[in-house]
């Protein structure tokens, strides 16, 4: 299914919890929890990651992991903040579009 | 090893804009991503090869993946516009610094002059009046530089074609206006004061050395600039 424009609150939603991710395990977990009903191209991550820590959505580090340095991302105030009006538009769209389907 | 050769075509379409530093932690990033994702399609039985071209796929288009890191990021030519303004900048701060010290100089100059006649209120007013009047000759020729050079910055950050013209300018402008101090003092101390002192040579060599230091450096600066491949404000002139 084509994740336009909502790849974003996707990314903000798997960070939610508290543990940090890096950009592989994020894209796992999105396929994982959506039961593979959302899928995207992988190489669009990293840009939309990456724009979200422009916005001050999300912050990252880099720590050894297996030998190798890997980049992991968290949310801060600001991405909670975000994800918390996302989450409430997400759901006024979805109850529109459920009535206006229904309706039909 | 073929397999990877794929992925690394992909990642320098997907990277070719970034500057090095964006680059290099995107390709760090994608590269650990490509690894556990090969890793983990052979763990779930695919051969080696499979696993390859799997992974490529689900990475999409890399003409797609590069527009959006150049929105993420800075790109090289993002990155030299940024750099040229910055040297612009240091320059105008150069230019207005040694203005600075040109025009101190005269003034010390002056006031050295009036406090050596000071006794005699008759050859204050006779003799000093014309360093006077050439002290305010040199500081009004210094704010005509300073004006000149603002608008020939902010004329080259907008066209490489006036930047030629600009070197130009900035050359005869440092070395005339050098030229002019320097050798000025020397003709106004032996017309005023019949005699030239250890001050009056320091200060008309200090004017002729700033003004030629000056214009060595800003014409190698600018030199330089000719040369470059990208410059600030877009490059829409002609580069004649």
């Amino acid at each position: 299914m084509n994740l336009k424009g909502t790849l974003p609150t996707l990314i903000l939603q798997t960070l939610s919890s508290p543990e940090p991710k890096h950009g592989y395990r994020i894209a796992q977990e999105i396929k994982a929890k959506s039961k593979g009903v959302l899928d995207f191209r992988e190489g669009t991550l990293y840009p939309a990651l990456h724009g979200l820590e422009n916005r001050g959505l999300l912050e990252s580090f880099e720590a050894p992991e297996n030998g190798r340095v890997r980049r992991y991302y968290r949310l801060t105030e600001d991405g909670r903040k975000e994800l918390a009006k996302e989450r409430k538009e997400w759901k006024k769209l979805a109850t529109g579009v459920r009535l206006v389907l229904e309706g039909a | 090893m073929t397999q990877f050769h794929g992925f690394q075509a992909w990642l320098d379409e997907a990277t070719r804009d970034l500057c090095d530093e964006a680059r290099a932690r995107v390709e760090r990033e994608l590269l650990a991503h490509y690894e556990d994702a090969v890793r983990s399609a052979i763990a779930s039985g695919a051969t080696e090869a499979d696993a390859h071209a799997e992974v490529l796929a689900r990475l999409g288009d890399a003409d797609a993946a590069r527009k959006g890191y150049n929105d993420a990021h800075l790109t090289r030519d993002e990155e030299s516009a940024l750099k040229d303004r910055l040297a612009i900048s240091g320059r105008q701060f150069l230019f207005q610094l040694t203005a600075l010290v040109a025009v101190s100089l005269n003034a010390a100059n002056a006031v050295d002059i009036i406090t050596r006649y000071s006794s005699d209120l008759e050859n204050r007013i006779t003799q000093n009046f014309p360093t006077a009047s050439f002290t305010m000759l040199a500081m009004i020729l210094c704010a005509v530089g300073l004006g000149v050079y603002g608008v020939v910055a902010v004329r080259v950050s907008h066209k490489r074609s006036d930047l030629r013209s600009a070197l130009r300018w900035y050359r005869s402008l440092w070395l005339v206006s050098g030229f002019i101090f320097g050798a000025s003092y020397f003709a106004a101390s032996l017309m005023i004061i019949q005699s030239v002192t250890i001050l009056d040579v320091t200060v008309g060599m200090s004017q002729i050395v700033v003004g030629a230091l000056a214009a060595i450096f800003e014409s190698r600066s600018l030199a330089r600039k000719l040369s470059y491949g990208s410059f600030p404000g877009g490059v829409s002139g002609a580069t004649s």
